[in-house]
């Protein structure tokens, strides 16, 4: 199969289908999950005519198909994704304002977990068994174990309440504003050359983004330590090194590109991650992303905002897979050239 | 004075069971230009020698005696003085074609490299990227005529090429081309045909030869294959469980064996006319407890008291060095 042909099919039929299955699936556990929102919205004192007037405004009162018919008619009519419960805009509005916030912490600590835990993989590696790697190998465990908002809470306290030299909570400080572009702050002050909020931003970055990537770091570093030891027993690494090609060499090149197929699919997931784990980090941060939007709807069973935040996990999920698909096509040239003549 | 000159070599591999002594007391020596094969049975310790001579022995052996390259001790030289020889001086033609290189990258990213850091020390990584950046124009050449050396066609797409692209025999003429493309005086070839069908073989020990006389080089062949010993090599030492048994030019030694092993050995090649094989009984001795006196003799058909209690030393006899108390004068 070539490239275009899997491309053309995963975009237009295989992600369309993924995302319409989980639509009908998450639509309809939000209009039967137990407990009348609307009940919940209006508090015990609503007379029943209240609560007819409101489950009308909403469509609730007709059939779950026709319901889901309207809410996607709307979205791609209008670009609507119904009215929130608990914000009371259109859901739309509110993701457009939440997202782009994840975003940054996502992509921030994306990259450098990323960065971060292959090196220290490499290094491990390069070290493997002495004091180096033992020392890295007790955090990567302490890494994963440890819970990310307890993480995060020793974090604050230790940087933001007795050093005082990182903020604890919040996206930018007191006073400081930075006009909105795309929302991504840290880009926005980049691109209106606003220095004073960059900094700002950056530095309420810093604390989030360690405690969001300790797990994701250890991962990382794990599987590049193991897969770049298998490299290191195949063959060519004899070879090139009796051909006088060094051992860093070797390590980060010949091994690291072996061990990055396998690392890909690990970062892959580790996106999904990323946006769930973002929740607990994003309460205790007090930082305006959608994970901080998702706890507050879900616990006010907003069933037009969880539609919509299922559905955009959904498409991520997705679309990260589908990139890293498209990586491991890239960085192995044997899936690349052979896939012609399958 | 020998280019290579190997002087009681022992190496012996520490485990958990005790001490593996594989290789005891070898010496041999190559003058310019010449070939040695070294012949024995697997596990008899001929690719922990040539481990030995390439430095690149595991963190768990051990290494005793003398590796004389051009006068330096390779097993107590500096690790800068080994990586100035190592790649560049001294190179090597692995075992086995098909996974000798890496896969995920292409054979002149493999070419360049060899070529960029051969006979150099450690470098930092930036250093190699700036280098690496700079390099392909003027290696190129030199790669294509490498590669036209060894007899390969069309050099440029076998450049281009991902080792899994390529036949065996044809990323055995690649690796035989980077090898020799710094011009080593020695040059060390593990099996370099095990893999291979006979035909391509016989077509790679050829060039083998070829540009041994061509560029003046000389060659360190292991194999457990007496044919093809004696097809390529001046010079045969056979091995037995890591000590010496026959050293001597290969004619004379194949020709007229004088070591029990050696001839058990000839004695065990499948023939042709379909006379049976006579192959020797029993199998290679446990290396953390091999038998004292010569090893060869709990499956030697001639052994005596002495072979139990004393290993024998090199006899000179007609034209080689035997090692075998049957020739005590």
């Amino acid at each position: 199969m070539r490239l275009r042909d899997y491309v053309i099919r995963r975009l237009f039929i295989e992600i369309p289908l993924t995302l319409v299955g989980l639509s009908i699936l998450i639509f309809y556990i939000t209009r039967v999950m137990p407990g009348d929102p609307i009940q919940l919205y209006l508090g015990i004192e609503a007379t029943q005519e209240q609560v007819e007037f409101y489950r009308k405004l909403f469509g609730l009162d007709k059939p779950i198909w026709q319901q889901y018919i309207d809410y996607w008619a709307a979205f791609f009519a209008n670009g609507t994704l119904g009215l929130s419960l608990y914000t009371g805009r259109d859901v739309a509005i509110d993701i457009k304002e939440y997202l782009p916030n994840t975003l940054e912490l996502v992509i921030a600590a994306m990259a450098f977990s990323v960065v971060v835990g292959i090196l220290m993989g490499v290094v491990s590696a390069m070290f493997r068994y002495s004091w180096i790697d033992n020392v890295l190998r007790v955090l990567a465990i302490a890494g994963v174990s440890l819970p990310k908002f307890w993480v995060a809470l020793m974090l604050q306290l230790a940087f933001g309440y007795y050093l005082g030299i990182l903020p604890m909570t919040g996206k930018l400080d007191e006073g400081v504003y930075v006009e909105r572009i795309t929302g991504i702050t840290f880009l926005d002050s980049l691109l209106t050359l606003n220095f004073e909020g960059f900094i700002s931003v950056s530095k309420h970055l810093v604390l989030p983004v360690v405690a969001l990537s300790l797990s994701p770091i250890a991962q990382i570093m794990r599987i590049v330590r193991a897969s770049i030891l298998e490299e290191l027993s195949k063959p060519y690494v004899v070879t090139l090194s009796s051909l006088g090609v060094n051992e860093r060499i070797i390590y980060f090149k010949y091994a690291l590109r072996g061990s990055l197929v396998v690392a890909i699919t690990v970062i892959g997931l580790l996106f999904g991650f990323f946006i769930y784990g973002a929740f607990a980090i994003e309460i205790v941060f007090g930082w305006p992303g959608i994970g901080w939007y998702a706890v507050q709807v879900g616990l006010h069973k907003d069933f037009n905002a969880i539609v919509a935040v299922v559905m955009l996990i959904g498409l991520i999920y997705t679309l990260t897979n589908f990139i890293v698909d498209l990586l491991y096509n890239y960085l192995d040239p044997r899936i690349r050239l052979k896939a012609g003549s399958r | 004075m020998a280019l290579l000159d190997v002087r009681n070599l022992y190496i012996g591999y520490k485990t958990f069971k005790g001490v593996l002594d594989v290789v005891d007391g070898i010496s041999f020596s190559i003058e310019r230009g010449e070939s040695l094969a070294l012949v024995g049975e697997s596990g008899s310790g001929k690719t922990s020698i040539v481990k030995a001579i390439l430095r690149s022995l595991p963190g768990n052996a051990i290494a005793r005696g003398r590796i004389l390259f051009e006068g330096l001790d390779l097993l107590s030289a500096s690790k800068e003085e080994v990586s100035k020889i190592r790649g560049a001086r001294i190179a090597y033609i692995p075992q086995e074609p098909l996974s000798a290189l890496n896969q995920l990258f292409t054979i002149e990213e493999h070419f360049i490299d060899r070529l960029l850091l051969a006979g150099r020390e450690q470098t930092s990584l930036l250093r190699y990227i700036r280098e690496r950046r700079r390099a392909p124009r003027e290696l190129r050449e030199l790669m294509i005529k490498a590669l036209e050396e060894a007899r390969i066609g069309e050099p440029e797409r076998v450049l281009s090429s991902y080792p899994f692209q390529l036949s065996g025999g044809m990323l055995q003429r690649v690796l035989i081309a980077m090898a020799v493309a710094t011009r080593p005086s020695l040059l060390l070839a593990d099996e370099p045909t095990t893999a291979l069908d006979v035909i391509t073989q016989k077509e790679i020990l050829g060039l083998l030869k070829d540009l041994q006389r061509e560029m003046g080089m000389s060659i360190l062949y292991v194999t457990h294959d007496l044919g093809v010993a004696r097809m390529v090599a001046d010079k045969i030492l056979v091995l037995y469980a890591g000590q010496p048994a026959e050293l001597g030019s290969s004619a004379r030694v194949l020709g007229s064996p004088l070591h029990p092993y050696t001839s058990g050995l000839l004695r065990s090649i499948p023939k042709l006319s379909g006379e049976p094989m006579r192959p020797i009984e029993g199998g290679l001795p446990d290396y953390t407890n091999p038998p004292g006196g010569c090893r060869f003799h709990p499956r030697c058909p001639h052994a005596m008291d002495k072979c139990r209690a004393l290993k024998p030393p090199g006899i000179a006899m007609d034209e080689r060095l035997v090692h075998c108390w049957l020739y005590e004068v």
